[in-house]
């Protein structure tokens, strides 16, 4: 695979997809725990998503400025098309080796 | 969601930590989402654990991930920066050939030094850490404490029963082994020659671990008495490249030979190892060497044992109920035993309770470690001294830099990076240097440690490279940056009173340390040649010493003695030939003699024959010499010590004290004092006897390396003139007599030297140091003198204009040094003296301090010096003032 990627960066992959204009650190961690029931940390997903950024997959802006958090913009993440080539691209192996798998059937 | 008034804050550190290390464009979105996390927090945690969160999230994102990328927003300035730096400190660099060649010279010899040293310091503490279970691995001691007189006794050369006992009495035990060295004669493929032996237990092969090879060798074989493990180098030295193994050998042990098969090559690793052997065999040969009686007898100390402890108890518990089971074994009245554990690893430094292993002396550590710290110490002043000056000369640039809206941070990280390139390429051209003494060094400080690139030589490298960079930018920068940087485009800076104070101090610490060290130097030296001159009391130059390999009988001793004597000396050039029982080589034997009142004296022995005192050359003062004709059994010859000590007036016809004496001895003549153990000791009182039956009753301790009494030596005087023939003649009359017996003999002069074999080292090194410390104080003098100059060709162009002669000029550019070298005299003398002083006082025969030593030195640094600056100074009073004026 040209484009390795771990399990945590897929599912940020996915929850910046998912979460669309509302994709920023807090919302994703609230997220995560809502969707998953898994508890991770803020600074783990910043950086992670700073990662993902550098390899291309997210890209991010600032968004307006808020009343809340002392009036500090947030910073939204957005999927850009190598990040979505990716995430099919990992959906469609796993998919592979499903199928390869003695005992398990989705069909049955 | 209501709004609290008075909405409580995150530690503030905290959000300041992050602002600093945060990127500026990440900041705002972090922050933000920190922030708002944290008030939803406190709706469902306490403060302190909101407080907590924040702070633990702010950790985790001093992250690479965050902080590199903050190398990439700003790095891209950075790097370019950097380029800059050291394309500037380059330029510098060749701008200035002399200074910057100065520099790193002197810097890179240092580090090579200090690099060196450090290896040496890592490899001894290292010792014997390489046997996995050397944690739980000890040498037993006893301490021996005299009830009478309260006085102890502590060493680690103990009774051959005593791990035995250990073993089988305590539960704690789990192996054990002795191990002694005896120097025996071997024969291989009928050819005879002398080795040193060491014997150990079947426990030695499972508690180290000390690697067997060889095809077929037995990992086991101490358990059989007729194996033996070779060395590698013995084994070459034997078989070649045979494989040895199943090989024979053939060892004499007590008069008989024992036939011994090679069981396998042992690598023994001396260089890391303080139990060193060559050649090793059961301890059952030990046995039979010595005798059952002293085989299981507490009453000798002679062999180191080891023990393996299972690792379930302390060492203190382990002493004490060592010490318990002991008690049963040793019952004295007298006196009272205690067991003691040494850890293997502390053996190698350990110079208070020492046994039959290498050990080194702690000092030794500190002393090489002390001058590679005085070297580096002088070498980063000169470095300090030399660069600050020299940067003065830079103001220019650094003012241009600043108009051009370079800050104050930036300049100063400019200076830390030119000192850190300087000191870089110090470091790699200290790497060479250290690879090219390497050999030298580990002469000098007698070990054997290795050279690679391994990860924590690397890191010490680095982190002494980046140290020295940091001070020395760091100063460079101080006093620069501390005058306004923009007036000093216009006016130059000028060296301020306090940088030159600065510099000076530097300046004359550099001259203590070497006036300090030329002294020390000068001292020791003196020392030694009084050594090499002082009279011995006998004539140690062409005595030859040979050895005789003696069979534990005495008559066939004597026959052989007399056979050798007959035929050697009808040669002209063998003046006199004598047989003794102890030698130049090693400490002589002492006995004790228990007095009446419980006391013990402890008196030195040698059994001689009437040709001793004429072979030797010591001159008998009073009495007589024994009779050459008939033996004498009850006469002895004392030295002048022991008539001293036992304040007798009359010695001829007296008898030692003791209260075991029953023969009637008497002494027949007094020989003048002769040193026969080094000039560190005091000449001791001493007993010469034909026949040790005189004396035999009144002993109640033996202290020895040769046992039983006998004839172990032959002494030849040989004439002036040619010695390799008359060595040549001798070897062929011992083959003659003794085809059986190996050819070893010694030069009385070398074997007295070799005494002297570390202070002589040391006196080396310090040489060594000496030189280096002048060379550097020359360098960084020469360095400050040529600058000094630089500054003030003007005013030495205007003076000479006006009149001014060479002389007048040379003392003007001169006068503030001397007054530095003054002052940095003045200041090491009395340290000189006092550290000499210290080491004189393990010699007893020693010189005293004279105060010209300490002006020679001086003179000599004075000298030195002038001829550095006479050369500078010289340079600017013969310049032509039309050029120096001229020039801008």
């Amino acid at each position: 695979m040209k484009n390795y990627c771990g399990e945590f960066e897929e599912i940020l992959l996915m929850m910046v997809i998912i979460l669309e204009e509302e994709a920023y650190g807090n919302k994703i961690v609230q997220e995560i725990q809502d969707q998953l029931n898994r508890s991770v940390n803020l600074s783990a997903v910043h950086i992670t998503l700073y990662r993902l950024e550098d390899k291309g997959f997210v890209k991010s802006y600032y968004g307006g400025a808020t009343n809340t958090r002392g009036g500090r913009r947030k910073r939204i993440f957005q999927i850009t098309e190598a990040g979505k080539n990716l995430v099919y691209e990992i959906q469609e192996q796993r998919q592979k080796l499903w199928k390869l798998m003695p005992g398990f059937n989705f069909n049955a | 969601m209501e709004h609290k008034n008075n909405p409580q804050n995150p530690p503030q550190w905290a959000i300041n930590f992050l602002e600093w290390f945060c990127p500026d464009e990440l900041l705002e979105g972090l922050l933000g989402d920190l922030l708002e996390q944290y008030d939803n927090d406190l709706f469902s945690y306490s403060q302190l654990k909101s407080n907590l969160r924040f702070t633990w999230n702010v950790i985790r994102l001093f992250h690479p991930a965050i902080l590199t990328r903050n190398k990439f927003s700003v790095n891209i300035i950075n790097i370019s920066m950097f380029k800059n730096h050291f394309k500037v400190a380059y330029r510098n660099m060749v701008k200035a050939p002399f200074y910057s060649f100065n520099n790193i010279l002197g810097l890179s010899l240092a580090i090579a030094f200090i690099f060196l040293t450090f290896r040496f310091v890592q490899s001894e503490l290292n010792y014997d850490t390489f046997h996995s279970k050397h944690q739980n691995i000890y040498r037993l001691y006893t301490e021996t404490t005299n009830t009478q007189n309260n006085t102890s006794r502590t060493s680690a050369v103990t009774a051959i029963p005593l791990s035995n006992v250990l073993a089988d009495e305590s539960t704690q035990v789990e192996a054990f082994t002795r191990f002694v060295s005896s120097t025996k004669e071997i024969a291989v493929n009928g050819e005879y020659f002398e080795e040193l032996i060491h014997f150990a237990d079947p426990g030695f092969l499972n508690m180290f671990d000390f690697e067997v090879s060889g095809i077929g060798a037995d990992k086991n074989a101490l358990n059989q008495p007729n194996s033996i493990y070779l060395s590698p180098e013995k084994a070459q030295k034997y078989f070649g490249d045979v494989d040895p193994v199943g090989k024979l050998i053939n060892l004499r042990i007590n008069n008989e030979e024992e036939v011994l098969t090679v069981a396998g090559i042992i690598h023994p690793e001396k260089e890391k190892s303080s139990i060193p052997f060559d050649m090793l065999v059961s301890m059952d040969l030990f046995r039979k060497d010595i005798g059952e009686e002293t085989f299981e007898s507490f009453n000798y100390g002679i062999v180191e044992n080891f023990i393996l402890s299972k690792g379930n108890q302390s060492k203190q518990e382990l002493e004490a109920s060592f010490s318990d089971i002991i008690d049963k074994f040793i019952s004295d009245e007298k006196s009272h035993t205690k067991v003691g554990l040494q850890a293997l690893s502390s053996i190698h430094l350990d110079d208070h309770i020492t046994g039959n292993s290498s050990y080194t002396s702690p000092q030794k550590l500190y002393i090489t470690g002390g001058l590679a710290l005085i070297i580096l110490f002088i070498s980063v002043l000169n470095f300090i001294t030399l660069s600050t000056s020299h940067a003065l000369n830079r103001a220019k640039e650094l003012g241009i830099r600043s108009t051009l809206g370079a800050k104050k941070g930036a300049l100063k990280r400019q200076l830390i990076n030119e000192s850190f390139f300087t000191t870089f390429l110090a470091c790699a051209i200290a790497l060479v240097f250290a690879q090219i003494s390497l050999p030298y060094f580990k002469e000098l400080t007698e070990s054997s440690i290795q050279f690679n690139f391994a990860l924590d030589k690397l890191l010490f490298i680095a982190m002494i490279c980046s140290i020295i960079s940091v001070i020395t930018g760091s100063l460079q920068s101080y006093f620069l940056l501390k005058n306004n940087i923009v007036k000093s485009l216009k006016q130059g800076i000028k060296i301020s009173g306090k940088n030159s104070v600065f510099n000076q101090t530097l300046m004359v610490i550099q001259f203590a340390i070497a006036t300090l060290l030329i002294v020390a130097a000068l001292g020791i030296r003196t020392q030694m040649q009084f050594i090499q001159n002082k009279d011995l009391g006998f004539d140690d130059e062409r005595l030859i010493e040979i050895n005789l390999n003696s069979s534990p009988d005495l008559e066939s001793t004597q026959q052989l003695v007399e056979r050798f004597r007959s035929q050697a000396i009808q040669n002209k050039s063998v003046l006199a030939i004598s047989a003794s029982m102890n030698n130049t080589d090693l400490p002589w034997t002492k006995f004790g003699f228990e007095q009446e009142d419980g006391h013990s004296e402890s008196i030195n022995f040698n059994q001689i024959d009437p040709d001793y005192i004429n072979t030797m050359g010591i001159e008998l003062v009073d009495g007589q010499n024994f009779n050459e004709d008939i033996k004498n059994t009850d006469g002895i010859i004392v030295n002048e010590a022991l008539v001293k000590h036992f304040g007798w007036e009359q010695p001829i016809g007296k008898q030692i004290p003791g209260k075991n004496f029953e023969e009637t001895h008497r002494v027949i003549g007094v020989v003048k004092d002769f040193h026969f153990s080094s000039l560190h000791e005091q000449i001791e009182p001493m007993i010469l006897a034909e026949d040790v039956s005189a004396i035999r009753s009144g002993i109640t301790g033996v202290s020895t390396f040769l046992w039983p009494v006998n004839y172990y030596q032959l002494i030849v005087r040989v004439d002036k003139g040619e010695i390799a023939p008359v060595l040549e003649f001798l070897e062929d009359t011992w083959k003659q007599i003794a085809p059986d017996k190996a050819f070893v003999f010694r030069f009385a002069d070398d074997s007295l030297d070799k005494k002297y074999a570390n202070e002589r080292r040391w006196s080396k090194i310090i040489n060594m140091a000496t030189l280096f410390a002048i060379f550097v104080t020359c360098i960084g003098l020469l360095g400050l003198m040529q600058l000094s100059v630089q500054r003030r060709t003007k005013e030495v162009g205007i003076r000479k204009i006006l009149g001014s002669n060479t002389s007048q000029i040379i003392r003007l550019l001169s006068k503030e040094y001397v007054l530095m070298i003054l002052v940095g005299e003045l200041i090491a003398f009395p340290l000189a003296w006092y550290i000499l002083d210290q080491w004189l006082a393990s010699f007893s025969y020693r010189i005293t301090l004279n105060p010209l030593l300490f002006l020679a030195g001086g003179v000599a640094v004075i000298l030195i010096s002038f001829l550095v600056m006479g050369t500078q100074s010289l340079k600017a009073a013969y310049s032509k003032p039309v050029k120096t004026l001229k020039s801008e």
